[in-house]
């Protein structure tokens, strides 16, 4: 196996932050049930609860398989079997890409310019991203540590600014319509997170304690997300639930005395995310591709997978957006946990033995 | 080559991305900047727009030596909904209208009467449009209070903004942005407030004034608040911050002018026997700031025990009067008390209350003042 370059594990932690926080700034209740404001926080308790479970096999990885990803646990089955499972989550990433894509293009063509094409944006966006991807996991770690320092120094200016205008009274009661749709906001929230997927398959290009990063990660997020929802919900109530990006609505409404508007902030660290996320799951895609395919061709996959993502945004915005905006919500599980449980599954049960053979042959 | 490349490549990118330059929107000058919009009902169920807007002309080249006259602007259009009206506006001026700085929303009494509901969309979905917009209804037409005149390098709409948040002094004036009155519209709990303003005065130089405070159901203007009235709202809302009224001491004969120099309102909503309850605590921190009196005595500590309790006890009953006048007679909620109730026991709420006007006359509430003053000014002894 070829020397991989590696991040720490707490650069790690930033790029899968401030990608499960783009997910979040990016909620919109459009496609989503309707529910009592304040039962947004048991949902993300039990979103927790649920990435905890969707993370069973990623442990059992981790614990059988350390420092190795899926298509390296495949190989000991047999190489086309590693090819198989390379080019799925190659495709997977893809896919994740073109949804964080088309998250941004929805914003900018509503919020930041309504009467214009993003066409634009979006090709200088996913240049940048291929640039980005082509130099590295080390450079994107980097960028994902100094990214995330900005977000998080961004987010609490907002949030302080905000501070003055938290009305205890917009908060709704909690389970007032019973348990069901904080379950399901849960449900749905978790499976947005493809952080869980992301993160097995870094494990090969972590240096430390993968653990850490992931406990630090899931915390991290529990208490992000109760907090935007607290100032969301606190300073705009209902009205929040009118707006289609309500994160972006409480960046508008923040302000302390001559300083007004700061979605303009948010929008920035918006962008930079996105662009930070994008880039990290072009990098995955040709990391994979280049583990089972030509590893020379790096640059080549990525421009093609750019080229991909750019073509379906701009040719089919409309659809794709739509698309995953009203995905149902069961669809969206059954393709989350095909990821996040059958494929690992799989995988591993495929395993189960032959590394075992393997290794008793490495040591005769 | 790639040294080169690596120069001009960001240039080329700073030049293009980052100038802020938008050729094909115009410049400023050319854009309508919208300072103000009202909205007035048309018989025929279309909507009337009054737009306050900026004088480019002179606020973009003062020194010209021309006359550009007013430093603000008003036109009236129409059209079947708000967009379209809007819309009209830039035929008539040929200039594309820009609303990221309107800073108030201004309703026709008469529109106001028939209810808000069809005319919010339009502002709740405009992303250009700020959700802490001021919103504000007109005693008569918006059309009058938008394009009120206030002298020529006066900023109307800067001076209604102005007065509306002299909330923060005064205690009978109330404001409300766009996105507390969306909250309040939606609650079946809770009555929306706006402030009703009048515009008097003399046709070149007008005066407008906060007049009173409506109270609406569901979305139509039901009944208004006005003077002390809309302190009792403020308190019992625990949105007081200041504010000045008066009390008379009989021992000493004498009338005390007492500032609200802190205020804290507790609500606890309880079910007491069956039945819907509040208890309302005022805490109040007081300054005297004048004591009128035929009879000049020295400010000593009976003195201000006694205009303690009869602060408390003015307080008390006007918080008093206005549940009796809110709950009973209007079957209103403007302070809020449902959402409060909601919030504390919505097991209680669920299985009971169907609707929460219908209990309002049955409400038991216990009004406790606490006063205390602070300062008596600068004199021991009146004059």
């Amino acid at each position: 196996m070829q020397n991989t370059p590696k991040i720490s594990v707490w650069q790690l932690f930033a790029v899968l932050l401030l990608s499960r926080l783009l997910t979040l700034l990016t909620y919109t209740t459009l496609g989503a049930e309707t529910m009592q404001n304040s039962d947004y926080f048991p949902s993300v308790v039990f979103a927790v609860l649920l990435i905890l479970l969707f993370s069973v096999l990623l442990f059992v990885q981790m614990h059988r398989f350390p420092g190795q990803d899926l298509v390296d646990i495949a190989y000991y089955r047999s190489p086309a079997f590693s090819k198989c499972i390379s080019v799925l989550l190659a495709v997977y990433f893809l896919a994740v890409a073109l949804e964080t894509l088309a998250r941004l293009e929805l914003f900018v063509s509503t919020v930041i310019f309504p009467n214009r094409q993003s066409a634009f944006l979006i090709l200088i966006c996913v240049a940048a991203a291929c640039y980005a991807a082509s130099l590295g996991i080390e450079a994107l770690g980097r960028t994902g540590a100094v990214s995330l320092s900005l977000f998080a120094a961004a987010f609490l200016f907002i949030m302080f600014a905000m501070a003055e205008k938290i009305d205890f009274l917009n908060f709704s009661p909690m389970f007032y319509d019973g348990v069901m749709p904080s379950l399901t906001e849960g449900l749905r929230a978790a499976t947005r997170s493809a952080e869980i997927v992301m993160f097995a398959a870094m494990l090969p290009r972590v240096s430390g304690n993968a653990k850490k990063a992931y406990a630090a990660w899931i915390a991290a997020f529990l208490f992000s997300s109760l907090t935007v929802f607290f100032f969301v919900f606190g300073g705009l109530g209902y009205f929040a639930l009118t707006q289609l990006f309500p994160i972006h609505a409480v960046a508008v409404l923040s302000e302390i005395s001559v300083f007004q508007r700061f979605d303009v902030l948010l929008t920035g660290i918006w962008i930079l995310s996105a662009f930070v996320k994008i880039s990290f799951l072009l990098y995955l895609v040709s990391a994979f591709l280049q583990k089972s395919f030509r590893a020379s061709w790096k640059n080549r996959y990525i421009a093609v997978s750019g080229i991909l993502i750019s073509a379906v945004q701009i040719f089919f915005a409309g659809s794709f957006t739509g698309y995953f905006y009203t995905v149902g919500l069961w669809t969206r599980t059954i393709i989350f946990a095909v990821f996040t449980v059958l494929l690992p599954a799989i995988v591993l049960w495929a395993a189960k033995g032959k590394k075992g053979e393997k290794d008793k042959c490495e040591t005769l | 080559m790639r040294n080169i490349v690596k120069f001009v490549l960001p240039l080329i990118l700073l030049c293009t991305l980052f100038s802020g330059c938008d050729f094909s929107a115009g410049e400023l000058k050319n854009r309508l900047i919208v300072q103000a919009i009202g909205i007035d009902r048309n018989e025929d169920g279309g909507v009337r727009v009054t737009l306050q807007t900026l004088n480019t002309e002179m606020t973009g080249n003062p020194n010209s030596g021309a006359n550009p006259g007013d430093i603000v602007n008003s036109m009236t259009v129409e059209g079947k909904t708000i967009a379209e009206a809007i819309s009209n506006a830039s035929e008539t001026v040929g200039k594309m209208p820009l609303l990221s700085q309107n800073r108030l929303l201004v309703f026709g009494r008469e529109t106001a009467e028939q209810g808000l509901h069809g005319y919010l969309d339009y502002f709740v979905r405009n992303v250009q449009n700020r959700a802490t917009v001021l919103v504000a209804v007109s005693d008569t037409t918006a059309e009058e209070l938008v394009s009120a005149k206030m002298g020529e390098s006066v900023l109307a709409a800067d001076s209604i903004e102005n007065i509306l948040q002299a909330e923060r002094f005064n205690s009978n004036i109330v404001n409300r942005e766009l996105y507390n009155l969306v909250n309040k519209l939606d609650s079946d709990t809770a009555d929306a407030v706006l402030p009703i303003l009048r515009v008097g005065g003399e046709q070149e130089e007008s005066k407008i004034q906060m007049l009173s405070a409506a109270v609406f159901q569901e979305d139509c203007l039901r009944y208004e608040l006005r003077d002390e009235n809309i302190t009792a709202l403020l308190l019992l809302s625990d949105e007081a911050r200041s504010g000045v009224f008066t009390v008379k001491n009989a021992l000493y004969a004498s009338e005390t002018v007492l500032r609200i120099q802190k205020c804290n309102t507790k609500i606890t909503p309880t079910v007491q026997s069956g039945s819907v309850s509040f208890r309302v605590a005022v805490k109040l921190h007081l300054d005297i700031i004048e004591n009128k009196t035929d009879n000049p005595f020295t400010v000593d500590k009976a003195f201000i025990a006694e205009t303690q309790k009869q602060a408390e006890i003015y307080i008390t009953d006007l918080l008093n009067r206005n549940l009796s006048y809110c709950f009973v007679q209007m079957q209103s909620d403007p302070f809020c008390f449902g959402m409060r109730f909601l919030r504390l026991h919505p097991r209680y709420y669920k299985a009971n209350i169907t609707d929460w006007k219908a209990v309002l006359p049955s409400v038991q509430y216990q009004v406790e003042t606490k006063a205390k003053i602070n300062r008596v000014g600068n004199g021991v002894e009146n004059l």
